[in-house]
């Protein structure tokens, strides 16, 4: 079996080989174990039995999905028709929000078919096959701020598709949301090459948030002496060399 | 700068025949060389080093194989000698590590340290500057090819290219590799399905999927050229020069609908063009016409187009890793040799800005320019940590291998050289290069005027040492620089600096004397000299001094009539009392003909009640008068 990090469609094997690839930042679970996931019937169920369900804050998951769409996001209240429900229990929503929107889930969900014109369907059989990290809470709410303004970048570039500046912002995010995923995934890798994206992150947010400034956040993925920018480019420049020692590795971890 | 090359060493490689070594130690370099001595071989070497870590081995080692068309060993080689080159970097702890692109080995394929080096350093040299404008007038500036041989290679899109087959990342997200993925689709056979006819199969899911990878690559890429673009306009701004580059992406597109029809398409895959268009700017940045300039080689000059050239040149530069994980180089090789000197003074500026982040590699054959950057480099009281060399040939007539060979002098700047006299007791060689010191910082400091001699039958000279000593007075005076810090200097010429010069092997030079004169005399390094007004502004600039006290409100407008500049010496700023022109007066009505600005200036003061000593700044009462910036932040180097 060939892992490829960020297009796996066999994630099974973190939970197979969960005590190896548990990294400093986690321990991979099925999603099922941090969370529920229901389809429209069950959640209208639940939510009959259990009212308080419909003030929490919960992610849903369109059953279809297209390119350039996002895929969920977190909402409180009913859930929206043709939607599969993930109802957070030992994580927060926005972090599952974050997960489900990345890289690796991304290419769960579409099936390995990334760019396809063809509509996909979401199925609860489908998210619940999903393996996620259980990270402790300072880091699943540094990845649902990443995420948040991934969002809001997104929703500003789809209605203005001539601005470059809008194009430049959700770019930025989108590459931020998905390298922290990848790191996430693939953490003892981006360790040894000496990538630190989570980190870099945290301390952005810290900084922006000491000197009330959000414009900060977009500055370090901006200007060209910022340490986040750096890793970021690091990352990409050393893509191919993690992708292939994480493949070693897994080969590695196989064959024992 | 964690990183930086402590030696290189080149074998049988272009210039060099027998092992060369070139050993900066962690300093930036400036190197004089003449043309045929070797230093663009050291560029090359370096800038080869760099790139074999991106290269297939074998690829890699054709450059240092003899018998291969694409050989770079020394033609002189018989012996079917080793060729390669080694670069040893160092660390600030002192911790080395090296790396060989050679005939016998190769070790820098896939190391991370080198990859990111090379991602971070640059190499630059007048090709790409003369190769970005060399377009006939008629034809619109494209810098697609150039940007695809010179530039993608180094620069990220941010988003990984995927394979339209599999859709798996293909783990590379270089602009060089999104675009040579969309040609290897388009020109591999049966990749994107043909119909019967010979087209494309529209409903085919790859086929969508390269249409897709296409608009990626178009949206990214436009995004990275505005970025360049509004950078490159930053930087022209610094130099100010009143212009607006834009680069425009005209995108990659593929199987077109036909024109005029409703369902057929064509078919074809048209590349990608980035179109340079211009916008001259008014005084206040905006543009002069609302029509983009379309073919800068006919509207501008040589040496505007190099600077715009140049300004792209770094904006692509700032778009690279800088992490300090790695070295970080920047490798230039007689660059400039189309500007004259005051605009290649104005670039001098710009590069030596880096030196805090990159370790510089300068090399020139124009000597003149070569005393430019000397100087640049000592008024930002960086000389230590330069190491100057100088490269010359010698032919095979002469030498004694009988093959050309280069011949290398480190070469130490005058008052280091007096140092090293000095060390060694040669106590009149050291004398000697402290009057060259003495004389070079007096042209350095000095106003143009001051250091030419007019002769009664008008022809102009550099004035000698003498002379140049005999108006330091009138100079410190000039900037009211006191108390003056360098109160002995004529004691120490009529001592010390003439029997040097004079070859007075009689005349005694005492020791300690000499180590006095070395120390005033190094005073002069520490005044550093910042322009306000360069001569293209003279009587064009216009400034205002206005003064308001006590009910005394006085507003003066003028323009330079001289070039201006301040001193800063031991943390304090001294500005030169230049002949200005005025052009309107409120408020006062006392004496200003004949008065230069320092004076007027003094003069106000006491006129708007300001007791003596407690005059407001003159930096703080003078301003640009279109930009309304503060004299005190109006200086460059």
């Amino acid at each position: 079996m060939r892992i490829r990090i960020g297009f796996n469609t066999n994630l099974t094997f973190y939970i197979e080989n969960s005590e190896k690839m548990a990294n400093l930042q986690g321990i991979p679970k099925l999603i099922t174990q941090m969370a529920v996931v229901c389809t429209e019937k069950q959640f209208e169920n639940m939510s009959k039995e259990d009212e308080t369900i419909l003030d929490n804050r919960y992610v849903y998951l369109s059953t279809t999905q297209e390119r350039n769409e996002l895929r969920g996001g977190v909402i409180t209240g009913a859930l929206p028709k043709d939607s599969v429900a993930v109802i957070p229990q030992d994580c927060s929503a926005g972090y599952l929000s974050f997960l489900l929107n990345s890289m690796p889930a991304q290419f769960l969900l579409f099936e390995g078919k990334y760019n396809s014109k063809n509509k996909t369907k979401i199925t609860k059989k489908l998210v619940s096959s999903l393996v996620i990290y259980d990270v402790e809470q300072s880091s699943q709410d540094a990845y649902e701020l990443a995420d948040s303004i991934r969002e809001i970048t997104f929703k500003n570039y789809n209605t203005n598709r001539e601005d470059i500046s809008s194009h430049r912002l959700y770019y930025l995010l989108l590459d931020l949301c998905n390298m922290l995923a990848l790191e996430l995934y693939a953490h003892p890798m981006f360790e040894e090459k000496g990538i630190f994206i989570l980190k870099s992150w945290k301390e952005t947010v810290a900084e922006a948030t000491e000197n009330n400034n959000p414009n900060l956040m977009f500055d370090a993925l901006i200007k060209s002496d910022k340490k986040l920018r750096n890793e970021l480019m690091k990352a990409h420049m050393l893509l191919n060399d993690i992708t292939q020692y994480l493949n070693s590795k897994i080969d590695g971890v196989e064959n024992k | 700068m964690a990183w930086k090359i402590n030696k290189i060493t080149i074998e049988n490689f272009k210039y060099f025949l027998n092992p060369f070594e070139l050993k900066p130690e962690g300093k930036h370099v400036l190197m004089y060389g003449e043309n045929g001595s070797g230093k663009s071989s050291i560029y090359w070497a370096a800038y080869t080093l760099f790139q074999s870590c991106l290269k297939e081995p074998e690829d890699a080692r054709k450059y240092f194989d003899k018998n291969h068309p694409d050989s770079l060993c020394n033609l002189y080689d018989t012996a079917n000698r080793r060729s390669g080159i080694e670069i040893e970097f160092i660390d600030d702890n002192g911790i080395k590590r090296s790396y060989t692109d050679g005939s016998w080995i190769i070790n820098t394929k896939d190391d991370g340290f080198v990859r990111l080096s090379t991602f971070a350093s640059d190499f630059m040299n007048y090709k790409f500057l003369s190769a970005i404008f060399d377009f006939k007038n008629s034809m619109r500036v494209d810098l697609f090819k150039i940007f695809e041989d010179e530039i993608f290679p180094f620069l990220s899109l941010n988003g990984q290219v995927y394979d339209i087959e599999t859709a798996e990342s293909l783990a590379k997200s270089g602009v060089e590799d999104w675009w040579r993925y969309i040609k290897y689709c388009y020109e591999t056979p049966g990749l994107l399905t043909r119909r019967s006819e010979g087209g494309v199969f529209v409903h085919d899911e790859k086929y969508t999927t390269y249409q897709n990878l296409i608009t990626d690559f178009n949206n990214r890429l436009q995004v990275l050229l505005t970025d360049i673009a509004d950078n490159a306009n930053s930087k022209l701004e610094e130099a100010k020069m009143p212009v607006k580059i834009s680069l425009n992406l005209e995108k990659a597109a593929f199987d077109k609908k036909v024109e005029g029809s409703f369902r057929s398409y064509d078919s074809i895959f048209y590349p990608p063009q980035i179109i340079l268009t211009a916008q001259l700017l008014d005084a206040a940045g905006n543009p002069v016409a609302n029509k983009d300039i379309n073919h800068p080689r006919s509207f501008f000059n040589e040496a505007k187009l190099t600077k715009m050239a140049l300004a792209i040149r770094l904006a692509i530069f700032d778009r690279k890793y800088q992490g300090t994980d790695c070295a970080k180089v920047i490798f230039v090789d007689d660059l400039l040799i189309s500007l004259d000197m005051s605009n290649r003074l104005l670039v001098v500026r710009q590069l030596l800005d880096y030196v805090d982040r990159y370790q510089l590699f300068i090399f020139t054959h124009d000597r003149s320019f070569y005393d430019l950057i000397c100087d640049s480099i000592s008024q930002r009281n960086q000389a230590k940590e330069w190491c100057y060399f100088e490269m010359y040939a010698i032919d095979e007539e002469v030498s004694e291998s009988k093959v050309p060979e280069p011949w290398m002098n480190v070469k130490e700047n005058y008052l280091q050289q007096s140092r090293s006299f000095f060390s060694n007791y040669e106590y009149h060689a050291s004398a000697n290069s402290l009057r060259k010191e003495c004389e070079k910082q007096l042209q350095r400091l000095y106003p143009r005027q001051m250091v030419l001699d007019t002769k009664d039958d008008g022809t102009v000279s550099l004035m000698s040492l003498n002379g140049l000593i005999q108006r330091l007075n009138d100079f410190y005076t000039r900037y009211d620089l006191y108390p003056v810090p360098t109160p002995l200097i004529d004691q120490y010429r009529k001592r010390i600096l003439n029997p040097a010069s004079h070859n007075d092997n009689k005349a005694k030079v005492f020791r300690s004397e000499l180590k006095m004169a070395m120390e005033e005399i190094s005073e002069f390094e520490k005044i550093k000299k910042l322009t306000i007004v360069d001569d293209d502004r003279i009587e064009s600039q216009e400034f205002v001094l206005e003064i308001d006290n006590e009910g005394r409100h006085v507003r003066i407008e003028f323009t330079p009539e001289e070039m201006w500049s301040k001193l800063e010496y031991k943390g304090n700023e001294y500005y030169e009392g230049i002949k200005i022109h005025i052009l309107s007066i409120t408020g006062f009505h006392g004496k200003t003909e004949g008065m230069n600005i320092r004076k007027l200036w003094k003069s106000i003061c006491k006129y708007a009640a300001y007791e003596e000593g407690s005059f407001p700044a003159i930096e703080s009462v003078i301003r640009d008068k279109a930009s309304g910036v503060a004299l005190k932040d109006l200086s460059a180097e």
